[in-house]
């Protein structure tokens, strides 16, 4: 049903496969180091600034924004308008890639650089450049080998942190014929850079997506580490900026808040290395691209306003949900099997999926990878609910793709729980059935084999066995009455 | 400024210990004429390719200079530095050829000290990007520190695209 | 001095599986100085089904929770946090109209046990003592519903650093959850097993011999582990350290 050749023929899906059930041995060295080094530096964030006024206050600029947005985006558009640029509406996922493929089109652009995109991947825009016969190159490093091997990428951030450095030398050693030394990371990062160089002075069109749109001056800010940013807006004489409408917020005063807010969450640092403010194709002189393209994606966005889900709207794509998520780091990115992945990924993608596609493919199952921990919610520079999202969306998905014989198990459960001397009696029954059944397999109240439902459990674990005498009998014993 | 001046600036403190941390270069000058000499030592015998604003007159020989994507150093101003973050802010415009400012593996950064404050908030307002703003810069870039990567197992890795090494050279007119 | 009036809202984990923890929370209070009252209509806070997208069973039975307790005084006390959590953080939500302002009321006098001993009886330590020679390393494992979702981790580290012939070690990544996660273990085991793993080797590498903790589910999937892997490791609830002659 999935694989490569349905990715090829249309725009990408926000689900691509079923979520994993088990750990991925594969990547869990790499996870847990990267984790690690997240939890190091975010305490480091913290130390630097007032963490929790400004969450409260990064909050409040996405609130406002998503709240406004369709003033803001009207505004966004006028200003965008105003400074030479173009805008584009694009009601869905192949509106979108349509849209750039036309761009390019008919600017006669064949070759493109592209910057690291949420956005881009959401909608497939990769094999819909392929498809339209435009060559298109990744240009963030990680993606650029992630690409190179045909795969995709499994962090808002660290796209790539599910490979190994012998496959990234691999993967070079297999391109250019020259053998590359896993250990020596710079030569990989040289290499790259070369090869992304020539691309980077060959391309006509450079394709990105956006951190932030500034509303009240239509200014695109997008942050990076590498320079492939500044590269991709600077060198081709045409831009596209893939932006979810999401993203846009009133005022400067909150793009410097969140500008900083961004890099604190995401590594620790108080700045991005580059935050590049482009608004409109270049002007004065500057020898910047002759236009600037802004690719205005609905998707499913708007839909989510005004629902209990809004907040999950404020989220600025930092990754730090990512690493705190105890389940993200046994599973990894694929393993959720969707392009959006993490707590975060967990919750947009069956609100983002649309009513006409099967149950798996609208993320179904994907609110119960979460232990409901609640780790999201206190990475979260602009503190959404994440984990009463997950809950909710859980009572959401049963309502549109019914469990039935689970639903039927909590209704028998609420039937007899509900009920004082109901409780007791599945108390005294589960005592007394499991005492002549398993007192030759229960040592110390602990048995190997647990019934149903509860068979899953010791699978992996023993089981307590429920005590012959339970609290509320041992009460009456002492007390009476009860 | 010598490095310890006895009545030391708070801001410049502040930017100092960031540029550090991230790394970055700094190296004071009491004047716009003592800074061209500091670029000058910085660059040695390196071939440049410069913006050509007039503060960056006098540093190297015409024939040092050489096309961006071949250039050794990139020469450049700033037009306002954040002490907060250690970022330096420039608008490109005529006479400030994107590539110049970008490709070059090592840059010198001229800075004049009015120009650095304190917080992110107050440098976009100094550099035009605020509302109302009939002359807004159409593209800003605020550099801070070494491009990077981590992309390889973590393994963090300076110089990718944008500069490896940068020295940000702070004077006073 | 008076009695202090207190409700034992004993959790149904705890009821059915641990009933011991039950009987040892109430030793403890009553020590404490406290009258300890049994409502004895209560089954359980419903987070089961809420947890897993049953909002209207869980209602169902969080409607004995509010009848059980609503005409009782007193804090209600839980020797458990993630019902506790159940309790104050999702009943108002759950709720509208009259019984909102009834679960709004009970959550606001509802406390898991080491909260209440030390914000509101105002003991730092209650004395208690690890048996056996010598100091044994104690991991203390936060159960998530406490320690983010109601963001108290002090409150328990104070008592446990009043129990004698115990040493606190601190694993690596102490904040991981531990994967019990409720229908999770069920659903999802294999990936819940593997997060047990991550925590009772840690727990090892530090140097642990024993785990504590107040939540009952993490306890029995990290005990359940550590026995069917034969691991040399004692998992214990926080009370049971609290006993005044160390009877574990």
């Amino acid at each position: 049903m999935t694989g490569a050749s349905e990715r090829e023929l249309g725009p990408g899906r926000l689900v691509i496969e079923p979520p994993r059930r088990g750990p991925d041995p594969a990547v869990t060295p790499n996870l847990h180091r990267a984790a690690g080094n997240w939890a190091t530096h975010r305490a480091d964030a913290r130390r630097r600034v007032e963490w929790e006024q400004w969450r409260e206050r990064a909050r409040d600029i996405r609130s406002d924004a998503v709240r406004n947005l369709p003033e803001l985006l009207e505004m966004l558009e006028a200003r965008v308008i105003a400074a030479g640029g173009q805008v584009h509406h694009a009601r869905n996922a192949e509106q979108a890639c349509a849209d750039v493929v036309r761009i390019c089109r008919d600017a006669g652009a064949t070759r493109a650089v592209k910057g690291k995109s949420m956005t881009g991947e959401e909608i497939g825009l990769g094999p819909a450049l392929a498809l339209a016969g435009i060559d298109a190159v990744e240009t963030d490093l990680g993606e650029y080998i992630v690409q190179a091997i045909g795969d995709r990428p499994s962090h808002i951030v660290a796209p790539a942190v599910h490979l190994s450095a012998a496959q990234v030398a691999d993967l070079f050693t297999r391109e250019s014929g020259r053998r590359f030394d896993p250990d020596d990371t710079a030569a990989l990062v040289e290499y790259a850079r070369g090869v992304l160089r020539a691309r980077f002075l060959a391309a006509d069109v450079g394709i990105t997506g956006i951190n932030l749109a500034v509303a009240e001056t239509g200014t695109l800010a997008i942050v990076e580490s590498e320079g492939n940013i500044r590269l991709t807006t600077s060198l081709p004489r045409v831009h596209i900026a893939v932006m979810g409408i999401e993203k846009v917020i009133r005022d400067w005063s909150g793009a410097a808040h969140l500008l900083q807010m961004l890099p604190l969450a995401a590594h620790g640092t108080p700045a991005a290395a580059s935050t590049s403010f482009i608004t409109g194709p270049a002007r004065d002189g500057d020898d910047g691209p002759e236009e600037v393209h802004l690719v205005l994606l609905d998707g499913g966005r708007s839909a989510i306003r005004g629902t209990p889900f809004e907040e999950a709207l404020h989220c600025i794509r930092c990754g730090a949900c990512l690493y705190a998520c105890p389940v993200y780091r046994q599973v990894g990115g694929h393993g959720y099997g969707s392009t959006y992945s993490g707590p975060i990924g967990a919750v947009i993608t069956p609100l983002l999926a649309r009513d006409g596609d099967a149950a798996e493919l609208r993320g179904s199952s994907l609110p119960g990878l979460s232990t409901l921990c609640g780790a999201c919610v206190e990475a979260c520079p602009v503190k959404i609910p994440l984990d009463d999202q997950l809950v909710m969306l859980r009572h959401l998905t049963h309502q549109r793709d019914p469990a039935r014989a689970e639903a039927a198990l909590f209704a028998a459960w609420a039937r007899l729980w509900s009920r004082p001397a109901s409780y007791r009696a599945t108390a005294a029954t589960a005592g007394r059935a499991l005492r002549p059944l398993w007192s030759a397999l229960a040592r110390d109240g602990w048995q190997r084999r647990a019934p149903f439902p509860f068979s899953g459990w010791t699978e992996g674990r023993d089981a307590r066995a429920p005590d012959p005498e339970p609290f509320h009998l041992r009460w009456r014993r002492v007390r009476g009455g009860g | 400024m010598a490095a310890e001046d006895p009545t030391p600036d708070p801001l410049l403190s502040r930017f100092r210990a960031r540029l550090e941390e991230l790394p970055a270069s700094l190296h004071e000058a009491p004047s716009l004429a003592a800074a061209r000499a500091v670029a000058h030592e910085l660059i040695g015998g390196a071939t440049v390719a410069r913006w050509r604003d007039a503060a960056l007159d006098g540093i190297v020989e015409h024939a040092q200079e050489a096309p961006a994507a071949e250039a050794e150093i990139s020469l450049i101003v700033a037009d306002v530095a954040v002490a907060d973050t250690g970022a330096v802010g420039f608008a490109h415009r005529a006479g400030r050829p994107r590539a110049a400012g970008v490709l070059p593996t090592r840059q010198v950064v001229l800075l004049e000290a009015n120009d650095l404050v304190a917080d992110m908030e107050s440098a976009l307002r100094h550099v035009g990007l605020h509302a109302g703003n009939p002359e807004l810069p159409g593209n800003v870039v605020f550099a801070a520190g070494p491009s990077r990567t981590s992309d390889i197992e973590q393994r963090s890795i300076r110089g990718v695209h944008a500069p490896r090494e940068i020295a940000v050279v702070i004077f006073r007119r | 001095m008076p009695a202090r009036r207190v409700q034992l809202f004993v959790t149904c984990l705890v009821d059915l599986l641990y009933p011991a923890v039950g009987e040892r929370t109430v030793a403890l209070l009553e020590r404490l100085g406290c009258e300890v009252g049994f409502p004895g209509s209560q089954t359980c806070c419903g987070q089961p089904a809420l947890s897993s997208g049953y909002p209207d069973e869980a209602l169902k039975v969080a409607d004995r929770f509010l009848d059980a307790f609503a005409d009782t005084e007193g804090p209600i006390v839980a020797p458990f946090g993630s019902c506790v959590h159940m309790v104050r953080h999702h009943y108002p939500r759950l709720y509208d109209g009259e019984r909102a302002a009834i679960a709004a009321r009970l959550a606001a006098r509802t406390y898991e046990l080491p909260s209440f001993i030390v914000g509101e009886l105002g003991r730092q330590t209650v004395g208690g003592r690890y048996p056996g020679p010598g100091l044994t390393a104690v991991a203390y494992h936060h159960e998530c519903h406490m320690r983010y979702g109601l963001g108290v981790t002090d409150a328990p580290m104070s008592l446990l650093r009043g129990v004698t012939g115990c040493r606190i070690v601190e694993p690596a990544r102490g904040e991981l959850c531990c994967g019990f996660g409720g229908t999770f273990s069920l659903k999802l085991g294999e990936i819940s097993v593997a997060m047990a793993d991550e925590k009772l080797d840690t727990a090892l590498e530090a140097g642990a011999q024993a785990i504590v903790s107040t939540d009952v589910g993490c306890l029995m999937h990290l005990e359940g582990r550590a026995r069917r892997r034969g691991l040399q490791l004692r998992v214990h609830h926080l009370v049971d350290l609290l006993e005044p002659d160390g009877a574990l």
